[in-house]
């Protein structure tokens, strides 16, 4: 029997799409009976056309195209759908991906808190307020935060993440390193990718709940970029004039980071941290290369390093309430877009639960798949708390206890399977979790209650 | 409402799936109808190859009068996915009682 990619299936509970071109050949598994039922990504289908009404646009499926221009998108190309990308993104309003308006988001908050967290640790450090650093750091959180704003939008997995996060990291702090006037160097590169990436698993893909998990989650993520930043700041370190111990024999000095120095400007040995970058400049005597506005870190310093991690902290949580303000800004203006002003980014689901299942639910947080034997391993949900009581209360379900209210992000919501299940009870309509989706359903439940 | 069975069907489930007492997947009972039914199986414990026989319990019978007939073949779904199917072989509920397509 030939049936679509089960995988592409579940993800977007598209039953047409590219079944028709991902076609495989299998005698155990078939895909739902509702192929010209389901709606992709919620567009209504339209039979007489044979397109599909993406709010903003149409859309053919057979084509895998737009049928007009992206009304947003300025690009060169406004007609592919989520860019070519559908494994990845959905387009609910056939309008720009939101991968893109929170990259964009990210981009204009990141430059602010980067300008800003250097501003208060030079002036809190009692140093003289250099523009050059602060534009710098502005450029690395330009950089870190379009990456990690566009890694919430499109809900990428934690390895896809960490690696992003990585490289925007590694990029945003040799371009710091290049704005702010110091000489480059691709260790502090190395270690500004890592400590980006750290932060980013602490910090998460998954749009915040609250404002309060926004900056608890931003000031973790804060403190540990800067504590990471901090200690690259010493291994990259200039020493300071007059610093360099003289060797008996007045040929040598030794610096900080034990590297022999000749006085004349040439080193005896390579700089570690100096690679790639040419033998003369490797072997160079950096310190007089160094901008002399540029304040240096002398050694560890205690108080130095807290304060540090203490700013970090403080920015990055105004930077998480912030990027929530985002979040929910970019649900508006899509709202707006597609004709609802006042569209609520949640949404709530309603689940029918037996006892085991209820302390299962809040003893792990989630839902699970469990192979029993009696329960099905796609998760059922009704859209109204009445529908899914009535179903709860017909005498064939009379294990189910209690009802519990879910609420998830519309952006989650809209990727699940919407097919029409037991529909004399599910008058709403129904939710279905795939299994392959639990994790990240349950990884997107801003909260869940008991109300029935 | 009562809880008396619909129908006596033999099951077949692929890939070996697991199942018991009180399963609760969704059958496509008609064109475009999927509805949930209540399992119970009579030869569980003495299961033969991948066959199983027992009962379906549907959910509203009533939604959709005289669509079934000895023989017919219901696929059986958890989710999007198809995870058996079962053959009719006796219907208790005379309004599910239909004629053969």
């Amino acid at each position: 029997m030939t049936v679509c990619s089960l995988e592409w299936v579940y993800i977007n509970q598209n039953f047409v799409f590219w079944a028709h071109t991902a076609g495989r050949e299998t005698g155990t598994e078939e895909t739902s009976p509702f192929a010209g039922e389901a709606r992709f990504t919620s567009y209504p289908y339209d039979p007489v056309t044979g397109v599909y009404f993406a709010h903003a646009r149409l859309y053919d499926a057979d084509l895998g195209r737009m049928l007009s221009r992206d009304p947003v998108k300025r690009g060169l190309n406004g007609y592919p759908y989520c860019g070519n990308d559908p494994v990845n993104h959905t387009d609910p309003t056939g309008e720009i991906p939101t991968v893109l308006l929170f990259g964009a988001g990210g981009g204009i908050l990141g430059g602010i808190a980067g300008f800003a967290g250097s501003a208060l640790d030079q002036l809190s450090s009692g140093d003289e307020f250099s523009l050059r650093r602060a534009l710098g750091s502005a450029a690395n959180g330009m950089v870190t935060g379009a990456v990690k704003g566009a890694l919430i939008g499109s809900g990428v997995g934690i390895p896809v993440a960490f690696g992003a996060d990585f490289a925007a990291g590694a990029a945003g702090s040799l371009l710091e390193q290049a704005i702010s006037g110091e000489r480059v160097n691709a260790g502090r590169g190395i270690l500004g990718g890592l400590s980006n990436a750290v932060s980013g698993a602490i910090f998460g893909n998954v749009p915040f709940k609250n404002a309060g998990q926004a900056f608890g989650k931003g000031a973790l993520a804060g403190a540990a970029t800067s504590g990471l930043g901090y200690l690259s700041d010493l291994i990259g370190r200039q020493p300071k004039s007059g610093q360099m111990g003289h060797f008996p024999g007045g040929t040598v000095a030794r610096t900080p980071y034990e590297r022999l120095m000749d006085p004349r400007g040439i080193c005896i040995l390579q700089d570690v941290f100096g690679g790639g970058l040419g033998v003369r400049k490797a072997y160079g005597y950096r310190y007089e290369m160094r901008d002399p506005d540029q304040p240096v870190r002398d050694g560890f310093d205690l108080g130095d390093f807290l304060r540090s991690t203490l700013t970090g902290g403080l920015m990055g949580g105004l930077s998480g309430v912030a990027f929530f303000g985002v979040d929910k800004a970019v649900g508006a203006l899509k709202g707006s877009l597609s004709g609802g002003s006042k569209d609520n980014p949640y949404k709530k689901l309603y689940r029918a639960v037996s006892p085991e299942e209820y302390d299962d639910v809040f003893k792990t947080g989630g839902f699970r798949a469990t192979p029993d034997g009696r329960t099905l391993e796609a998760k059922e949900f009704g859209n109204s708390l009445e529908d899914t009581l009535n179903f709860a209360n017909h005498p064939i379900n009379v294990d189910k206890a209690a009802i519990l209210e879910v609420t998830i992000p519309k952006s989650i919501y809209n990727q699940l399977n919407h097919m029409s299940l037991d529909t004399p009870y599910f008058k709403s309509g129904t939710t279905i979790v795939e299994p392959d989706l639990l994790n990240i359903f349950n990884k997107s439940i801003s909260k869940i209650r008991h109300v029935y | 409402m009562n809880l008396k069975p619909d129908v006596e069907a033999v099951f077949v489930f692929l890939n070996s799936r697991k199942v018991s007492d009180g399963f609760r997947p969704a059958h496509l009972i008609k064109e475009n109808y999927l509805t949930t039914g209540l399992h119970k199986y009579y030869n569980l414990e003495n299961r033969k190859e991948e066959e199983l026989i027992g009962t379906i319990t549907f959910m509203s019978p009533e939604k959709y009068p005289a669509c079934l007939w000895i023989g017919k073949e219901i696929k059986i779904f958890d989710g999007a996915k198809m995870i058996g199917y079962a053959t009719i072989t006796q219907i208790f509920n005379t309004t599910l009682q239909g004629v053969a397509e």
